[in-house]
């Protein structure tokens, strides 16, 4: 009998559940998750809503910049054309809910493939001063097209409906959003581990020598950028059913920055990276807040003390990531789980 | 290994700071709570420090001097960034968590995005997004705050222009300079509307965006319509920069703030070109000679010794005193809830802050605290009065648009 894994031709190598093991876990966590809300406060449901849709958005920007290596600061923009054309779609045309939930995704896609037109000729910084420039044209477009999006005093979102869920209900908001991001994970994983995925890696390694071995590197580079968007979209569209009302100011540049920053700390290039980095930074955020709030409570003549902690932390978190942990948690969770592994006979 | 105990010493060190004496309080039964969800760290955060500090005074003040008819007041203070997502979760966690009966917001996309959900929740809400449409108790039964709106101390400055307006010949002429967003033109459809009706004339509107940088371009494009006014709608920090370009280029035209813009900062930011430009202001600046403000004075010099009060900071005080005053007669009244709260608000009639703001009518029909205000000159590097409490009648046709 094999100790350990031992693969014995690529089927088995690129299987999503590598041990029985881990799919008890996955298993478990989903079941976890099914039964939240059944014991989880109103807060924390609202909490939960957040952090999968910011699973989806950051799966999304994982898979353009940690897999194809192609920075985008864009991504908060992108979310609001899925949001504003979810919610113009059922509200102005009359569209059911689901329908203009993937209209959503397909238009954000369209978006996001023209602002990756110019990912051909530019790349890294450059890229990423591009993907500036989508985010404020889109911010632009969003404040001024005023019969469609309301303009600067945004607009509301009708809740959406499917059959007889309603999603201005909190609780069906979260399942909704736990299917989608499930269903996103599954998506972002087989494309991983199929002919794109391995196109995308090649690309963010070398892309001289992907283009030497037959990637085009045009079409892949757009796919990333569309599959991204897309995802995006799908976000944006949760967004403006969380948020239920949208603004231009709702996604602004400070919101991309956040989801790089959590893809940073998850790390790019891991499937599991967007979970580890939406958990520490919501985490994180929680908890600073309730610390913050307790001290500003407790310590009110020096309020004013308190209110850069949260922004010093997180400065400090991105920065200690860079330097120590470049690969984010999704690689100290590889270290810790091979230390368990061989534990107590590690060598 | 020893890296990581340090790091949890320190984490464990914080939130024994942070939980321990609040585990003190919370066995206090009678405290009542109200949630302050503000910018303390985000783009407006000067405003916001200086607003919560004003507000925490109050809060400490009413406590020594009886509390709400014995019981504690408590503000619970939570700092979104000015960031709408994070205003929604610090909301939740307010309502949900805490169970406030109800709460200040200051951002305006905040204030907007929850504003229906508000209604829904029926929690009471005192703003710093002073918006017409806030106003209509038909649409927002729990909104309400202690000044005038942003449209109605536009309007206030123009009946000013019009009744200090001394050559026959002709009209006075105004220009708009306000950001592209939703505070910027919030105030343009009904000044431009009222100004047509009292007979000021309006020129071409010019768009200084922030963070603003420089205003030279749209100060001469200005130029070539030669106001008598402008009326600068922005914040301290960015119109500082406006007034700054203006004395640069030897402008003639007179400078009107609004009341984001008119700060102390202004004065300091501007580094002098804010001499002789007016502002129009409902809450009695720091130090006015009015009954109220004496406790303000020795409260803050109490407690900040060597700091500068500011106009936020009594802003901060009005709010939280009338919050007081209606949380008094609703515990009176044994309605200490949202609604109990909305209906002491109701009965507010001419509620007096000693002088720190115009006296406060609402009703279930008009949530128009006030539609009067004065102007203001900066003389010497203080903002003295030129005028007294400038009133608009409380007519329909401007009413909650």
């Amino acid at each position: 009998m094999p100790a350990g894994l031992y693969h014995e031709n690529y089927r088995s190598d690129e299987r999503i559940f590598q041990t029985w093991f881990v799919r008890i876990w996955v298993i478990a966590f989903l079941i976890a998750c099914v039964l939240f809300p059944f014991f989880g406060s109103e807060y924390m449901i609202s909490t939960m809503i957040e952090v999968g849709i910011a699973i989806i958005a950051c799966h999304g920007l994982n898979l353009l910049t940690g897999f194809t290596g192609q920075i985008s600061l864009g991504h908060a923009a992108f979310m609001g054309v899925g949001a504003y054309t979810c919610s113009i779609l059922v509200g102005q045309a009359g569209v059911p809910f689901i329908v203009a939930l993937f209209c959503a995704g397909f238009v954000t896609a369209l978006v996001g493939m023209i602002f990756g037109i110019p990912s051909l000729r530019l790349r890294g910084l450059y890229l990423a001063m591009a993907t500036i420039a989508a985010q404020f044209i889109i911010e632009f477009t969003i404040r001024r097209w005023d019969n469609l999006t309301g303009g600067v005093e945004g607009m509301y979102v009708d809740p959406g409906t499917l059959g007889p869920f309603h999603f201005d209900d909190r609780i069906q908001l979260y399942y909704l959003t736990f299917v989608l991001a499930a269903a996103v994970t599954m998506a972002t994983k087989n494309i991983v581990r199929s002919r794109s995925g391995r196109a995308f890696v090649a690309i963010r390694d070398r892309y001289l020598a992907a283009e030497v071995i037959g990637v085009n590197l045009f079409k892949y580079r757009l796919m990333s950028f569309a599959v991204s968007s897309f995802f995006a979209g799908i976000a944006g569209a949760l967004m403006a059913q969380y948020l239920e009302v949208i603004t231009h100011e709702s996604f602004t540049i400070i919101q991309s920055v956040d989801y790089l920053a959590m893809c940073i700390i998850g790390g790019l290039g891991h499937m599991l990276g967007g979970f580890f980095g939406v958990g520490f930074w919501f985490i994180l955020e929680r908890l600073l807040e309730v610390v913050n709030t307790a001290l500003n409570s407790a310590y009110p003549d020096h309020v004013t003390w308190f209110v850069s902690i949260r922004e010093i932390v997180f400065g400090l978190v991105i920065i200690l990531f860079l330097i120590f942990e470049p690969d984010g948690l999704a690689a100290r969770w590889r270290t810790i789980r091979a230390y368990w592994k061989l534990w107590p006979f590690s060598y | 290994m020893k890296k990581c105990t340090f790091v949890i010493a320190c984490l464990a060190i914080v939130m024994a700071l942070s939980f321990g004496p609040l585990s003190n309080h919370a066995g206090a039964a009678d405290v009542i709570k109200w949630g302050v969800l503000i910018d303390l760290s985000g783009p407006t955060s000067d405003w916001g420090k200086n607003q919560v500090k004003g507000q925490l005074d109050a809060m400490r003040w009413i406590n020594e001097h009886g509390g709400i008819n014995g019981k504690e007041l408590k503000l619970i203070v939570i700092d979104d960034g000015y960031k709408v997502p994070r205003g929604v979760a610090g909301y939740n966690r307010l309502v949900d968590s805490e169970k406030v009966p109800g709460l200040y917001i200051q951002s305006t996309g905040t204030s907007m995005t929850l504003a229906k959900k508000i209604v829904a929740d029926g929690i009471v809400t005192t703003a710093a997004a002073f918006y017409n449409w806030f106003q209509d108790p038909a649409k927002f039964p729990y909104s309400f705050y202690m000044s005038p709106s942003y449209n109605d101390m536009a309007r206030i400055a123009l009946k000013w222009v019009r009744t200090t307006w001394r050559d026959s010949s002709r009209n006075p002429k105004i220009c708009y300079l306000y950001p592209d967003n939703g505070y910027g033109r919030a105030i343009l459809e009904t000044s431009k509307k009222y100004a047509g009706q009292i007979g000021v004339d309006v020129g071409p509107d010019q768009i200084i965006n922030w963070p603003t940088k420089d205003a030279t371009v749209q100060l001469t494009n200005m130029n070539r319509y030669n106001p008598d006014f402008a009326y600068i709608t922005s914040t301290a920090m960015n119109g500082a920069v406006i007034l700054k370009n203006a004395k640069a280029l030897g402008l003639k035209t007179k400078f009107i703030s609004n009341i984001r813009n008119f700060e102390e900062s202004l004065i300091t930011l501007s580094g002098g070109a804010a001499e002789g430009t007016y502002g129009v202001h409902p809450i009695a600046p720091y130090g006015a000679p009015v009954p109220g403000m004496k406790k303000i004075v020795e409260s803050h010099e109490k407690w900040h010794p060597g700091e500068t009060g500011t106009n936020v900071y009594v802003e901060g005080w009005v709010n939280i005193l009338c919050t007081a005053a209606a949380l008094k007669m609703a515990d009176k009244a044994g309605q200490l809830n949202p609604n109990g709260i909305r209906d002491a608000l109701n009965q507010f009639r001419n509620y007096d802050t000693g002088g720190l703001a115009p006296p406060l009518t609402f009703t279930s029909k008009d949530h128009r605290g006030s539609t009067a205000a004065k102007i203001y000159e900066i003389k010497g590097g203080k903002m003295l009065p030129v005028s007294d409490w400038v009133e608009l009648p409380r007519d329909q046709e401007y009413f909650g648009k």
